[in-house]
């Protein structure tokens, strides 16, 4: 169950109204301290564990989370809904992930890792006003002229909200434990897409 | 809208309770309800008798199913429901055994539309609580047959049997009217073509073909040792139990089935079927040889504890496989059409239980049915957990994870 609770001032990193669904948007960079039950809860959700397969103990995640807070080639993010935790998102430099082995990277391009955790969010259609928001905020950084991302060949349903986003499929590639749909959306595609 | 969803799910589960608990209620005394009233002595009747009705479902089940295709299931339910409530009662105006099994026949034609119940509950529930669904539904079928079983045993010493399917139909309509008033705002259409299903996926026949011959043989071995068990064990060369024993022991895998709802709810997730399937059968094996083979009342009565709990694990198991791997638009003709391939391991296990006995001896159908289990195990290995895809569970669509999650 979601907490309804909103935190003390949570220093949102970044924050929009989203008309399509009537609720406001927000992502801020996870806090160990803060969010360690929080994922540790939602990475052993049976929907989350056969695809992030890190159902972890607490202490395992601990370790896990302070090495990936730590690692320079990624940021981490909690992402919000109308002021509530929901989403566990992870923004990265592509030139710096296992994806530079399949193309060839601009050094600001970038890549999105997600799940919506709280299963009383899930199937509601979220996922691409969430995922919209995540790229209008990578895009932010304005040497950024492209977003990549990785799904699941098998995860249709994924790819289609990709596409809906804004993202191109590439081609088919092999990662160590996927075959997955190499996808990118440029900032001209996304920007000539939503911008109103 | 919670508390009506679960209104609802209560009184879609209290259908599938009376509708086992009707047809559970005669089965184990059909022998005496036949002698008693309409003077048929010959035992053999009652194995014809059994036969043409397994029969009938075998042919019928995967109609509904099919029909459930095009027309929306709640008016289907209806019309087998009010079709049921009309058989039953001309069932009780019967006057020779040969018209009691006309009116079965005409029964189970309408009745078999009663196994559109589950795989709806199924569809309104949502892919994720389906564990929960199915732990809820194997306790509630098992339940249903110990309470058909004692009201069975307290039936057929009646004056008059005849008169209680009166009872039974007016238990039918008490379901048809139920039925009515909960279904009254839902949509039981089915989905439209899955837009969402891979190719592999979609392709269903193969996988449902395999899954079928699973469920053949998971119910040909478990209903193997059903009609001779309490034969074995009041044997007085083996554990000389009385008749009242010996029906408590027959009861013990189905009160062990209701024991084992909140581990099916709790662990019974789409990525773990396989391990919990493929362990479950292998202990199924082992406990259905240990009760042919020991000579320790002490070791069958624990060896039918664990039988039970994981008898009603494995069939959960795999049930929650084949809702998992049908498309939603597909999920009631697969389901009728799986019931069809269990009704057929219904069918011919008491002609494999008799040859079996006839032949060996009383202890013969457990040793058979624990080598029948290890094939299974082979063969769902290969097949059904092995060779086709593995369900994409729910939230999927709300995910992409790193390669290489797995740190």
């Amino acid at each position: 169950m979601a907490s309804t609770q909103v935190e003390k001032k949570p220093e949102f990193a970044y924050q929009n109204y989203d008309s399509t669904l009537d609720k406001t948007i927000a992502f801020r960079e996870v806090q160990l301290g803060e969010d360690l039950t929080r994922i540790h809860n939602w990475m052993n959700q049976p929907h989350v564990i056969p695809f992030w397969n890190l159902g972890l103990e607490l202490d395992k995640m601990q370790s896990h989370l302070e090495r990936a807070i730590a690692d320079t080639h990624q940021t981490l993010y909690i992402g919000y809904l109308d002021g509530v935790p929901m989403s566990y998102w992870e923004s990265y430099w592509t030139k710096d992930d296992i994806i530079a082995n399949c193309y060839q990277p601009h050094p600001e391009d970038q890549g999105i890792h997600l799940l919506i955790g709280e299963p009383d969010y899930l199937g509601k259609g979220y996922a691409l006003p969430l995922l919209k928001a995540m790229t209008a905020f990578q895009l932010q950084h304005l040497q950024t002229q492209k977003i990549v991302t990785e799904p699941d060949i098998r995860n249709q349903k994924m790819i289609h909200v990709f596409e809906r986003c804004g993202f191109e499929f590439q081609r088919e590639i092999t990662l160590p434990d996927k075959q997955a749909a190499l996808m990118f959306c440029s900032r001209d595609r996304f920007m000539e897409k939503w911008e109103s | 809208m919670k508390v009506e969803k679960s209104l609802g799910f209560s009184a879609l589960f209290l259908c599938v309770f009376l509708a086992i608990f009707s047809e559970v209620l005669l089965s184990p005394f059909y022998p005496q309800f036949f002698s008693k009233v309409f003077g048929v002595e010959d035992l053999a009747y009652t194995g014809f008798y059994i036969f043409v009705c397994r029969l009938t479902v075998v042919i019928c089940a995967p109609a509904w199913g099919f029909l459930a295709r095009f027309l929306e299931v709640k008016y289907l339910l209806y019309a087998g429901q009010l079709g049921a409530v009309v058989m039953t009662a001309l069932m009780a105006t019967s006057t020779s055994a040969n018209q009691f099994l006309a009116y079965t026949i005409c029964l189970l034609l309408f009745k078999s539309s009663y196994l559109l119940v589950y795989p709806l509950i199924i569809q309104l529930a949502g892919k994720e609580r389906q564990s929960a669904i199915a732990g809820t539904y194997q306790a509630v079928f098992h339940g249903a047959i110990v309470a058909g079983t004692i009201a069975g045993a307290w039936m057929v010493n009646l004056e008059t049997p005849l008169r209680l399917f009166y009872g039974v139909a007016a238990a039918d309509l008490f379901q048809f009217c139920l039925c009515l008033f909960i279904l009254r705002k839902v949509s039981t259409r089915q989905p439209e073509k899955s837009e969402t299903a891979t190719g592999k996926i979609g392709n269903q026949w193969g996988f449902m073909v395999a899954i079928g011959l699973v469920i053949l043989t998971f119910q040909l071995a478990n209903n193997l040792v059903r009609p001779f068990f309490t034969a074995y064990v009041t044997q007085p060369e083996k554990f000389n139990v009385d008749l009242v024993a010996s029906s408590y022991l027959f009861m013990i895998p189905s009160v062990m089935a209701i024991a084992a709802l909140p581990y099916i709810r709790k662990f019974c997730k789409s990525e773990r079927l396989s391990s919990i399937y493929l362990i479950g059968i292998a202990v199924l094996a082992a406990t259905l040889f240990l009760q042919g083979w020991t000579n320790s009342l002490g070791i069958v009565v624990l060896a039918r504890i664990v039988y039970g709990f994981c008898l009603a694990v494995t069939q959960a198991t795999l049930e929650l496989r084949l809702f998992g791997n049908s498309s939603s638009d597909r999920l009631h003709f697969n389901y009728s059409l799986a019931m069809s391939f269990a009704n057929l391991g219904h069918l011919s296990a008491p002609l494999l239980a008799s040859w079996v006995v006839s032949s060996f001896s009383l202890a013969a159908p457990l040793w058979v049915a624990a080598a029948i289990c290890l094939a299974n195990l082979a063969f769902a290995k290969w097949t059904i957990f092995g060779g086709f895809p593995q369900p994409i569970p729910v939230g999927i669509e709300e995910q992409s994870p790193p390669a290489g999650a797995k740190r």
